[in-house]
């Protein structure tokens, strides 16, 4: 393999014939890939399936990729659709759901006793924010991707994009019990807490 | 008043023209809302920067490796199979031919039917009756049990580079020492091979077999080199580690050679 083949060369290999070399493109994405449904599910577990669920999707599809735009982008594409799936069997069977696992536990991510309490107080309150903004979102402000791609792989006007990306963040900071004009976090942001609220918060109540 | 939405969200990033920026100016002087909409989507978009990247757990994407080495490594093997499968349903179809021939006179058209259904079945793809017996050189290798010893993902891949250093220097690697199988053997590779699911071939050929826990899981550790086709140079060391109860993947490592 050379290290510097573009995706959609490969992409033509794999179309070709040498289905291996699809798992050069497995290695490449795998993380972000992850990573996206790890924050548009809020669970490791339903992150892993959706992980697992979008590369088999991509391998399958592959033929109806024509390189209209970034492999990359397509595959993006793939794995929102696959988190958009399995967030609506979720909510389809909350309880058969969270009944207990018949697989043992999947050993857990080293580094995962590090994620601080930031985090999973923003891995929460994204679960809060509607999907289709945090989905805006986590490809914008998490990855890092442009307006353009971002409409890309969701399918809509970037004007949209920007419109949802606005409403999202609000969503997110009123979840995280963010009042405007209230405390706002340092530069520091791990040291964040939350603003004190006189009252508690309905989020709270909710959850 | 409408709130120009998809101007604050580029208020934030930066990305506004000279004009777009003058007219966001605009609306926030007047409009309290979208001031005060602006001041949570900046806490909201810091917070997210702090997100980082999380590493991706061992083995997520472990079915995918098996569906791709399912369907790659054996198409020689299978190749051959469906030529003998062809004509093993050329024979099937001669004899149900006969079948029918004698069935006719009393059963009629519908059971002439049914033998087509039947001449279907038999030309229906099936496990190649040798692949199995043959597979990953099953029954050379002892289970080593190692007690205490611990794996995680650093030392599986330190386990696959090692193999692949070890069957690099050998060259072949044909004449390795053979220990007799022990009674584990079997339990640990029909465990590796059911969580798996083919993802190991018969090209693949085990060279450790090791009883360990995986982060604190008792697992079962295959080593396998893995060929393009039987017969030829391995170009691959594979790892793969199964819980001992449920066989379930836990992880798995690769090394090219």
């Amino acid at each position: 393999m050379r290290p510097d083949e573009r995706d959609e060369d490969v992409v033509r290999r794999v179309a070709g014939g040498d289905r291996a070399a699809f798992g050069i493109l497995v290695e490449r994405h795998e993380r972000r890939v992850y990573n996206l449904a790890l924050r548009m599910t809020g669970r490791e577990e339903d992150a892993r399936d959706a992980t697992q669920d979008a590369f088999l999707t991509a391998l399958r599809k592959l033929s109806s990729y024509r390189g209209e735009a970034a492999f990359s982008t397509w595959l993006h594409r793939v794995a929102v659709n696959t988190c958009y799936d399995l967030l609506r069997k979720r909510r389809q069977a909350p309880l058969l759901d969270r009944l207990p696992e018949h697989q043992p536990e999947p050993p857990p991510s080293p580094d995962h006793a590090d994620a601080s309490d930031l985090s999973i107080d923003v891995r929460r309150a994204l679960l809060e924010v509607p999907e289709d903004y945090r989905a805006v979102m986590v490809l914008h402000d998490v990855q890092d991707l442009p307006y353009e791609e971002v409409a890309a792989i969701v399918g809509v006007p970037v004007g949209t994009v920007k419109s949802r990306l606005h409403r999202g963040r609000v969503a997110l900071a009123r979840a995280l019990g963010a009042v405007p004009g209230g405390e706002r976090p340092g530069p520091s942001g791990p040291e964040r807490e939350r603003p004190e609220s006189s009252e508690p918060s309905d989020q709270a109540e909710t959850r | 008043m409408t709130h120009p939405e998809e101007l604050l969200a580029g208020y934030l990033d930066g990305t506004l023209t000279p004009k777009e920026r003058a007219d966001a100016d605009a609306h926030l002087a007047a409009c309290e809302l979208c001031r005060e909409e602006v001041e949570l989507a900046a806490l909201a978009a810091a917070v997210l920067d702090e997100l980082t990247e999380e590493p991706i757990p061992v083995g997520v994407t472990a079915p995918v490796w098996a569906e791709l080495r399912t369907r790659t490594a054996p198409l020689r093997a299978e190749r051959r199979w469906m030529r003998l499968q062809w004509a093993a349903g050329l024979a099937a179809a001669a004899a149900l031919v006969a079948v029918v021939a004698v069935g006719l006179p009393r059963l009629g058209g519908g059971e002439a039917s049914r033998a087509g259904g039947l001449a279907t079945m038999a030309t229906a793809p099936a496990p190649p009756a040798g692949l199995g017996a043959e597979q990953a050189g099953a029954p050379e290798v002892a289970l080593e049990s190692q007690p205490g010893v611990d794996y995680d993902a650093a030392s599986l891949t330190r386990l696959a580079e090692d193999t692949a250093q070890q069957a690099f220097q050998s060259a072949t690697g044909s004449d390795t020492t053979k220990s007799a199988p022990t009674q584990g053997s079997d339990v640990a590779l029909r465990c590796l091979s059911q969580g798996t699911q083919g993802a190991v071939t018969g090209n693949d050929r085990l060279v450790r077999l090791i009883q360990a826990t995986y982060q604190g899981t008792p697992a079962y550790v295959g080593v396998y080199l893995e060929s393009s086709g039987a017969g030829q140079a391995a170009t691959k060391a594979v790892v793969w580690v199964v819980a001992q109860k449920g066989c379930s993947v836990l992880a798995y490592a690769a090394k090219r050679l």
